[in-house]
């Protein structure tokens, strides 16, 4: 009969990929409003090929949404996950298995 | 925060045009000189076209049963990812497990919007993994999807990098 081990849940859980971090909420660029925004505002494009895509970060372009959307995902596969742990006989299974 | 309507839209362009100039840089340039300038009109068609430049290959064609556009990906990152999660299954004795948790990973990802992808194969074999994206017939966001897949790239390539540093420490 088998035993549960916390030593190797534990250790299986180490094995696992990490748990994706939140999306952090988007920052503001200075840079961004004066060479993008302004411009588009004004009716005009912005020219691809004058834009420094290194005077701004990933967080600068965030949309504000989409953290929000990320974080709800988060949480639907979470309730998806406990809704197959309370699914899962409390019984040894003979082989290495979560569900 | 910008104070302009399609701001979310043109963020998202930005961020998917960000990561391919990192990742890509002569498709980048590519798109900087047959594009040359950003407007409401060409954004849409801009950043579907960058979404898929951001792999090392990538392909679509047409599934007649299902009406609607697949798109097959291959990536140097994506293998990287798929193999140490291989090398962690057959460590840890559950080999079955590493196909399942690359298709979640992707689901996880793709399906954050919920919209754009309907359906996703993984095609394995020891080193390297094919992707299969069926396309949502009806929903057309090109500006979500492309949050979706630089959210995923970023997770691969962060993920790559720890167990890179966790085989180094083991080793050491």
């Amino acid at each position: 009969m088998f035993e549960f081990s916390p030593a190797a849940f534990a250790k299986r859980l180490t094995e696992l990929p990490a748990r994706p971090a939140p999306i952090p909420v988007g920052t503001y660029s200075q840079y961004l409003q004066e060479h993008v925004f302004d411009v588009l505002r004004q009716g005009k494009p912005v020219d691809l090929t004058a834009l420094d895509f290194s005077a701004f970060s990933f967080s600068d372009v965030t949309p504000d949404y989409y953290p929000v959307l990320a974080a709800r995902n988060d949480d639907d596969w979470a309730q998806g996950f406990n809704g197959y742990v309370k699914r899962t006989p409390a019984v040894p299974c003979g082989e290495a298995s979560f569900f | 925060m910008y104070d302009y309507a399609y701001e979310d839209d043109v963020l998202s362009v930005l961020r998917v045009l960000k990561l391919l100039k990192e990742r890509q840089p002569q498709r980048f340039a590519y798109l900087q000189k047959a594009y040359k300038e950003l407007t409401a009109e060409t954004m849409e068609e801009l950043v579907w076209e960058a979404v898929w430049e951001l792999f090392d290959e990538s392909w679509n064609d047409f599934d007649e049963d299902f009406e609607t556009e697949v798109w097959t990906i291959r990536d140097a990152s994506i293998d990287a990812f798929w193999g140490n999660l291989r090398k962690r299954a057959l460590a840890s004795g559950s080999s079955k497990a590493c196909e399942g948790l690359l298709k979640d990973t992707l689901a996880y990802f793709l399906d954050c919007s919920g919209n754009s992808v309907v359906r996703i194969e993984c095609h394995t074999h020891s080193t390297a993994a094919q992707i299969r994206l069926w396309m949502s017939p009806d929903v057309y966001e090109p500006s979500t999807l492309g949050c979706d897949v630089v959210a995923f790239l970023q997770y691969v390539e962060a993920e790559n990098k720890r167990y890179e540093n966790q085989t180094i420490k083991e080793a050491a």
